[in-house]
């Protein structure tokens, strides 16, 4: 883990918990908690990837740590500042450092406003530059993320869903933020413009220095573009380390059964690898499973599991889990084809 | 062109099939004379990106395209019959009784204002004459089929009330009910989240071999073709661009296109991968009949005959052909 | 659904007192004294101040407003500052009236309202639906009162086929209370008929573009079923809020078609109550016209809850 010093974003615990109304009049309010208890640090310039089904709560936590999200308790410390105590400088410097892109592009952007418009709006609302010096701008951004210079006058619907998360990127890069928080930002795009885009957000890494949080459901993605990674179940991380390591020898049997589940094309591996299918599905987050949350589809239960909640441990090579019995269990299959890809007996 | 076929003739014989659509610049193409075949029990899957026009080949197999759009096609053969000629009343006697159909989004597929169960007993009613309790005992049998909890209960449930893997399992129960030889699913995983995802795709593959159904696996997703497709046809801009075995094509590919898209996947797959090689470009937009291949803007190994003639079918090997100028024929696997 | 109708109900209440409420200090705080407009410009200071006191108007607002209200909980809505009789035997003689002609027209309009927009939509871009479709525009910009004036005109005055004005005798033959209801209830549907057939038309389309419809399609059902049971069920859920909303419109209209025809319904009562200052009349219809409004509102919710059943069962997964 990085040490708190050169830590660019620290979350420490953070939750977030909605009400939603009751069945009836009188019924008392039902709690949702969307995340409960997430700890995360990214350093400066590195990717750190959030992995997640739905209903997982990676969404919710990256929203809550640009606090377009109130969190119910926790605390975001961004470039050294105290985020969640709603000190008006820090929020301030937040909303400018830390950018957002979404997972569709289309939708979250204003489609009656310019490419150019859309670009240029951070720049206005926080002042920055005059107007020669924004234009110019622009014209830098769009050349930046591999689109026509003639593109900062059509609008957003001329646009392919891959051209326009290139115009969603040039507006989050505006500020020159340091931290960009990437939710599902590919999950919409076809293969081929999949790997398009994901080349450009690491060309602009190694060029602007920002570090990415990069939240998807897909782990082949998740791997190839972050260092290290958290898998998330529930509103909790059960497994956090380096990607590599995390992917290839998952340890908790949630990440174990994620990686076995993700198809790989090569007809062979496929054929012969033996797959953890977990029964049942993800319970609802408004009544979770007492202890380990993942205990209800976790083919390894045991009492303990139903009492006791998991905290994570250290398993030794940066790698934090948590399960009550990861020591005991068999080594799971591997996420990539590779030489030894024999089936494992999980 | 056509592949070659043992003696008996494939369930499903779709040949030089088109959807167009007219507009003022003339016909927009959206499927573009393509051919394909499903033999009787067999997996294939029909592959391609966003605009490609395989889910608008299965709607037009089923004869099902959306108003506005013409088809054509030379020949639509179902177990030797040519169901293009066949009048409205007769193509709807196949449709869910012979070949049926699973969507992808299980939530709008369904409808919410009626049961689950109702939904199933529905094409009962319409194909094996089951009416009331008779009906409804086999409907909720049918759920059992497909694993859902509390089969019983579940039948009065309305669409909202499940989760989307129960409702995809609905879904193919409700498809199944009157047992078609042919089950076309277009992208039936496609909104689901992985674990589920898992699921639904072991649940197809056991009730294909219980129900000796054929299955038509329209998808973008080449690992999910890899695990469960015998051949696989990879489409492009509305026209077949390659076919052959899964095994073949995945070894060793031989239209571009299917090369660059069998590339990007492994590199995202493959952990030792420093920076992908993405295909540049975009894909072709819905447009008049093109002269040329059409993924001739976006090709590394493009010549100029690419621009100037459409590259036919050619055969590259022992049940497989490509579209392309470039492309030689394939070795034998040793 | 049990608890539903009564949640519903008991949301019902704190409007209904705030309705209360609005109109007692509207009819209080309207221009005009009504012991004096009873008296005549003739009577002396002191006769109008015996019967303001005779009136109950004497006493202070909040007084005055608790009295009535615990009257009015009891039914007993007092007597007409005009004719003496009990409020509640006019207001009620008065609504019934109104109900047979909302009723009548609110099935014409649905009735004509829906059937078009399915046709309209079933037969898109095509010569129904155009005939269909300019016909409800029309219709959409002719206020009521003239369509009741060119009715008059020509079934009454030009064919006499059926009576101008008033409802019949009371105790008369149903058919013939019929005769008197066919003009006004037509002149009051058929605009209203217009707005759900632009609503329909409008859901229809919708829902037939919908992927379920696609779903009942691919599973060979009869194009009957596909629009009857996987369409117009679907569509009706949208049309019913427009409808609901629309209410108030059609009780406002009958207001107004009411006066044309000089049908003795609560509308005709209510305005000729204003003209007079007979406040307990006022008071009694207003309050019994919002009651009609929520208790519309809250027959379209339920019937929002019999065709939608995410309404009724909630959303929680099972």
């Amino acid at each position: 883990m990085t040490t708190a010093s050169e830590s660019l974003l620290e979350v420490r615990d953070l939750k977030v918990h909605f009400s939603l109304p009751g069945d009836g009049l009188l019924s008392p309010r039902r709690m949702v908690s969307a995340v409960d208890g997430v700890s995360l640090d990214i350093a400066q310039g590195e990717t750190m990837g959030l992995v997640g089904e739905s209903g997982s709560g990676k969404s919710t936590t990256g929203r809550a740590i640009l606090q377009l999200v109130r969190p119910t308790a926790g605390t975001v410390r961004f470039e050294g500042a105290d985020v969640t105590s709603r000190d008006p400088a820090a929020i301030r410097r937040l909303r400018r450092r830390a950018q957002m892109i979404f997972q569709d592009p289309y939708g979250s952007l204003n489609s009656r406003l310019s490419v150019a418009s859309i670009i240029r709006e951070p720049l206005d609302i926080h002042r920055l530059g005059d107007g020669p010096s924004r234009r110019q701008r622009v014209a830098a951004l769009l050349d930046q993320v591999g689109l026509p210079s003639d593109a900062g006058t059509r609008f957003p619907h001329e646009f392919s869903g891959g051209q326009r998360q290139r115009i969603g990127i040039a507006r989050a890069l505006a500020l020159d933020p340091s931290l960009v928080i990437c939710d599902e930002p590919v999950a919409a795009l076809d293969v081929s413009i999949q790997a398009q885009v994901l080349q450009l957000l690491d060309e602009l890494q190694r060029e602007l220095g920002m570090a990415y949080l990069f939240i998807a459901h897909d782990l082949h993605v998740v791997r190839h573009v972050s260092q290290r990674a958290a898998v998330m179940y529930l509103g909790r991380v059960v497994e956090r380390g380096a990607s590599r390591t995390i992917f290839s020898r998952p340890r908790h049997p949630y990440t174990q059964a994620l990686v076995s589940a993700v198809p790989i094309a090569d007809p062979a591996l496929e054929r012969s690898r033996r797959r953890v299918v977990l029964r049942g599905e993800i319970p609802s987050p408004t009544d979770p499973p007492s202890g380990c949350r993942f205990r209800t589809r976790c083919p390894y239960a045991q009492e303990l599991c139903a009492n006791v909640e998991p905290q994570l441990e250290d398993a030794g090579d940066g790698t934090y889990v948590a399960c009550h019995f990861w020591r005991d269990l068999p080594a799971a299959g591997r996420l990539a084809p590779s030489a030894e890809a024999v089936p494992s007996d999980v | 062109m056509t592949p070659s076929h043992p003696a008996e003739a494939p369930l499903l014989d779709v040949r030089g099939l088109s959807v167009a659509f007219p507009s003022p610049r003339g016909d927009l193409m959206a499927v573009d004379r393509v051919s394909l075949s499903v033999g009787r029990g067999e997996t294939v899957a029909l592959v391609g990106e966003s605009g490609s026009g395989k889910s608008m080949s299965a709607l037009a197999i089923m004869r099902l395209t959306p108003p506005g759009a013409r088809m054509s096609a030379d020949w639509l053969g179902l177990d030797g019959a040519d169901m293009s000629k066949l009048g409205e009343r007769e193509i709807r006697d196949i449709r869910g009784r012979r070949i049926a159909m699973v969507f992808q989004n299980p939530m709008s597929s369904l409808n919410a204002v009626l049961t689950i169960g109702r939904q199933i007993t529905e094409s009962l009613e319409r194909h094996m004459g089951l009416h009331g309790r008779i009906a409804r005992a086999r409907a909720i049998e049918l759920l059992a089929m497909v694993d859902v909890p509390a089969p019983g209960k579940l039948v009065d449930a309305y669409p909202h009330q499940l989760s989307g893997g129960m409702r995809q399992r609905a879904m193919i129960a409700m498809a199944l009910a009157a047992g078609p030889e042919l089950l076309i699913a277009d992208e039936p995983t496609t909104a689901l989240d992985v674990t589920i995802q898992a699921q639904i795709m072991e649940l197809l593959g056991r009730l294909q071999r219980e129900m000796r159904m054929a299955v038509l696996l329209i998808t973008h997703d080449l690992g999910v073709v890899a695990g469960v497709a015998n051949r696989v046809y990879v489409m492009y801009g509305g026209r077949m661009f390659e076919y052959g075995q899964v095994d073949d094509v995945f070894r060793d590919p031989a239209q571009p296109y299917t090369i660059g898209l069998l590339d990007t996947v492994r590199q995202l797959s493959d952990e030792s991968t420093e920076s992908l090689i993405p295909i540049p470009g975009q894909p072709p937009g819905l447009g008049p009949v093109l002269v040329g291949c059409a993924f001739a803007p976006r090709c590394r190994f493009v010549v100029d005959l690419c621009r100037e003639e459409t590259p036919p079918l050619r055969a590259m090997g022992r049940d497989r052909a490509a579209a392309c100028h470039v492309a030689e024929p394939r070795a034998e696997p040793a | 659904m049990g608890r539903y109708v009564l949640t519903r109900l008991l949301q019902f209440l704190p409007t209904l007192f705030i309705a209360s409420v609005v109109v007692f200090l509207v009819i209080q705080a309207s221009p005009g004294d009504p012991a004096r407009i009873k008296l005549g410009p003739e009577a002396t200071p002191e006769q109008v101040a015996i019967e303001r006191t005779r009136l109950g108007l004497d006493e202070p607002l909040p007084v005055r407003y608790v009295i009535w209200l615990s009257d009015a909980v009891r039914l007993d809505l007092g007597r007409s500052f005009q004719s003496n009789l009990p409020v509640t035997d006019v207001v009620f003689d008065a609504f019934g009236y109104t109900v047979r002609l909302a009723l009548a027209a609110g099935a014409i309009a649905t009735t004509l309202g829906i059937s078009a927009g399915i046709l309209a939509a079933l037969f898109r871009g095509r010569s129904l639906d155009i005939v269909i479709s300019t016909m409800s525009a029309v219709l959409l910009s002719l206020p009521s009162f003239v369509i009741g004036i060119v009715l008059i005109l020509v079934f009454a005055v030009n064919l006499r086929w059926l009576p101008s004005s008033g409802a019949g005798r009371t105790g008369q033959a149903l058919l013939d209370g019929l005769r008197y209801l066919i003009m006004p209830a037509v002149a009051l549907g058929l605009p209203f008929a217009a707005v759900l057939t632009r609503f329909m038309r409008a859901a229809m389309i919708e829902a037939l573009g919908q992927d379920h419809v696609l779903t009942a399609r691919a599973k060979g059902l009869k194009p009957v079923t596909v629009v009857g049971r996987h369409a117009v069920r679907n569509a009706l859920v949208p049309t019913i809020t427009i409808a609901g909303i629309s209410l108030g419109t059609l009780l406002a209209g009958a207001v107004v078609i009411e006066t044309v025809f000089s049908y003795p319904g609560l509308g005709r009562l209510i305005v000729g109550a204003i003209f007079n200052r007979d406040y307990p009349i006022v008071q009694a219809g207003l309050i019994l016209a919002a009651v009609v409004l929520l208790g519309m509102s809250l027959l379209v919710d339920l019937m929002y809850g019999i065709l939608d059943p995410r309404i009724r069962t909630g959303r929680s997964g099972s």
